[in-house]
């Protein structure tokens, strides 16, 4: 907002100069009687009237008043100086007209003043609203103007456009004054009968958002998100219609939709690949690990220390790659199939992976404590087996060999999740690497030290995705890993 | 350890993979199956070798008391050898073991429907082929039935 000078007048002046300035003309006039008396004689009294309007006008009419009330003794003493030997009660008119006739004009001076100082003041406001409703106005209209978004008003009697904005009329090609010969039926794919219910429904009170397709000047058809209310515009009913344009936006959807499409048939036949591949990878391996085997077994007395070794290796690298093998079909089965989503007692799943672990548990001497009660929760019963399979054999994996694995198994449930623990004692993640450990071939530890195929928590973090859940490690290097998985908690 | 021989014909294994076949052979001995083992190397001659027996030509080619199918073979398959011994009224009750490296719950189906026993994933291990070809010897030739086929069935 514009902030306006004040008005240039004697309202500008403070009380006391204006008080000063009425002063002063009494001032001048006094000086200037007695040589005014010589030439105008008493006549010169009636000039007193020049300082009482200059008062009047500077202090409105109670300053006339006072002024005309203080000429008519001013006078008398001032002809008390001429020498003048005239009663010095009357002025040269020789009746009381004359300083009557002094405060009335002094307070008529005044009023008048007073009044036009209120009328002024009064047009000030009335000029002052006038241009603030102008401002306002011409505020609204730089936004419809500026805005991006189509805004177009129709008659809802006529079918008439009304107004559309520059955004509308880039939209719809139509040029400055071509879009009010239009009426709607022109602007829309859509039949006659159709526009018409659809304005019959917007005018019993329904508010219209949706998708319409805008037929341009050209005739080619657009893509418009539409939000259509019922106004009163210049004494009309006409339907505001706020109008984006999104057939790029659309265009680009589909775009994508299509590349995402091609995407994910590309990456099923990847997998199906791997998925075959991995299988052929394993018949080899029998050769590999059944001649080696007779070779150490059958032909021992042939062979010294040092072939027996060499075979040895080969024989633990065939078991090595057998184990990535398994795992990578694993990985490849929990992500295709469709994993079947049921309430289940988690309990019941651990037991059964710890009995189908017991052989390699035993042979690490490990011992697996279970806090039961496992709360029950939404996952498949066949996947969950994996991925709790996979995070015991973890937990014993990264253990000391000088020290026995003791791996604690327990659940807890946060509002609709439920999240199964599983503890160890092994050699920690520092903070740094928590989240490598969950991708493919990522391992930490030299395959010396520790043996692993770099898998297995690559099956865990993708079988709980695949179940709707979440993992997660906590862990301080030397002082073992909590490892967590949270599925869906499933009511008792 | 006694050798097993109630059903004492012979083991028919249709394998194109000469060391798979090669082995088997060795696991028979480790696991101390005495049925003879004739190995042909593909679907074709699967065939071959029954209609020979049906001819009557039994010398050369005995009836086999179990047959061992390998599922990916050259030319005719695994399953067209199978479909064709469950058309042949003659062959209708043969067990049929089959043998592949595919763990696809979509073959095992598959099998089932058409009529085979029972269905073991390739072992990788030597000492696993030998405890298969053991429990299946045991089921299949000695007449124990499948109730201890849980046991081969090793993913």
């Amino acid at each position: 907002m514009t902030v306006r000078a004040a008005p240039k007048s004697t309202g500008s002046l403070s009380l006391w100069a204006r008080a000063g300035l009425a002063l002063l003309a009494f001032a001048v006039y006094a000086a200037a009687y007695v040589p005014l008396y010589r030439v105008a004689d008493t006549g010169a009294s009636a000039l007193v009237l020049i300082p009482v309007v200059i008062t009047a006008w500077l202090l409105g009419s109670w300053g006339g008043v006072l002024a005309g009330l203080l000429g008519f003794p001013l006078n008398a003493a001032l002809l008390l100086l001429t020498g003048e030997r005239v009663a010095p009660l009357l002025l040269d008119l020789d009746s009381l007209e004359g300083p009557a006739l002094v405060v009335v004009v002094g307070a008529v001076f005044g009023l008048l003043r007073d009044l036009g100082m209120q009328v002024q003041a009064q047009l000030e406001r009335w000029r002052r609203a006038t241009s603030d409703l102008q401002e306002s106005q011409d505020r609204y209209r730089a936004v419809v103007e500026e805005t991006s978004e189509g805004v177009v008003l129709i008659d809802t009697e006529t079918k008439k456009i009304v107004e559309g904005n520059p955004a509308f009329r880039v939209m719809a090609a139509y040029g400055g004054d071509e879009l009010r010969e239009c009426r709607l039926y022109d602007l829309l794919s859509e039949s006659r009968q159709e526009i018409d219910r659809g304005i019959a429904e917007i005018r019993s009170g329904k508010h219209f958002t949706g998708e319409k397709r805008l037929r341009r000047k050209d005739g080619s058809l657009g893509e418009v998100e539409v939000a259509v209310d019922l106004i009163v515009y210049g004494g009309r009913e006409v339907l505001c219609c706020v109008v984006r344009d999104i057939t790029e936006r659309k265009r680009a959807a589909a775009l994508l939709a299509r590349y995402t499409e091609q995407l994910q048939e590309a990456l099923a036949e990847l997998e199906a690949i791997t998925y075959s591949v991995s299988h052929d990878l394993r018949t080899p391996l029998l050769t590999i690990h059944g001649f080696g085997t007779h070779l150490l077994e059958g032909h021992a007395a042939q062979l010294d220390d040092e072939g027996r070794d060499f075979l040895n290796r080969m024989l633990s690298a065939a078991d090595r790659m057998d184990a990535l093998i398994n795992d990578l079909l694993v990985y490849g089965r929990v992500g295709r199939a469709e994993p079947k989503l049921e309430p289940l007692d988690t309990g019941s799943v651990i037991t059964k992976t710890i009995d189908q672990l017991e052989a390699v548990l035993s042979q690490r001497g490990a011992q697996v404590t279970v806090t039961k009660p496992l709360p029950r929760a939404v996952a498949d019963a066949g996947v969950l087996g994996q991925v709790l399979e996979n995070l015991l054999s973890n937990a014993i994996k990264f253990v000391p060999p000088d020290r026995t694995p003791h791996v604690r198994v327990r659940g807890e449930i946060n509002g609709n999740r439920a999240r199964i623990w599983v503890e160890d004692n092994g050699i920690g993640i520092a903070p740094e690497h928590r989240e490598r450990i969950f991708r493919v071939f990522e391992r930490l530890n030299p395959a010396d030290a520790y043996s692993g195929t770099g898998v297995g928590l690559a099956i865990v973090q993708k079988g709980v995705e695949r179940m709707g859940g979440k993992v997660g490690v906590e862990s301080q290097p030397g002082k073992g890993s909590q490892f967590w998985i949270e599925l869906a908690a499933a009511g008792e | 350890m006694e050798e097993y021989n109630v059903r004492i014909g012979p083991v028919l294994l249709v394998e194109d993979n000469g060391d798979y076949a090669l082995l088997v052979r060795l696991a028979f001995k480790d696991a101390r199956v005495g049925n003879p083992l004739h190995v042909v190397g593909d679907g074709e001659a699967a065939i071959e070798y029954f209609t020979s027996w049906a001819r009557g030509e039994p010398m050369s080619t005995p009836l086999p008391s179990l047959v061992l199918l390998d599922l990916s073979l050259p030319g005719k398959s695994g399953f067209d050898v199978l479909t064709w011994l469950r058309s042949q009224p003659r062959f209708a009750s043969m067990p049929v073991v089959v043998l592949s490296s595919s763990s696809d719950p979509g073959d095992l189906e598959r099998i089932r429907n058409l009529g085979a026993e029972d269905y073991v994933v390739k072992p990788t291990r030597f000492g696993d082929l030998v405890t298969i070809v053991g429990t299946l010897a045991r089921t299949w030739l000695l007449g124990q039935g499948p109730a201890s086929a849980d046991a081969v069935d090793q993913a």
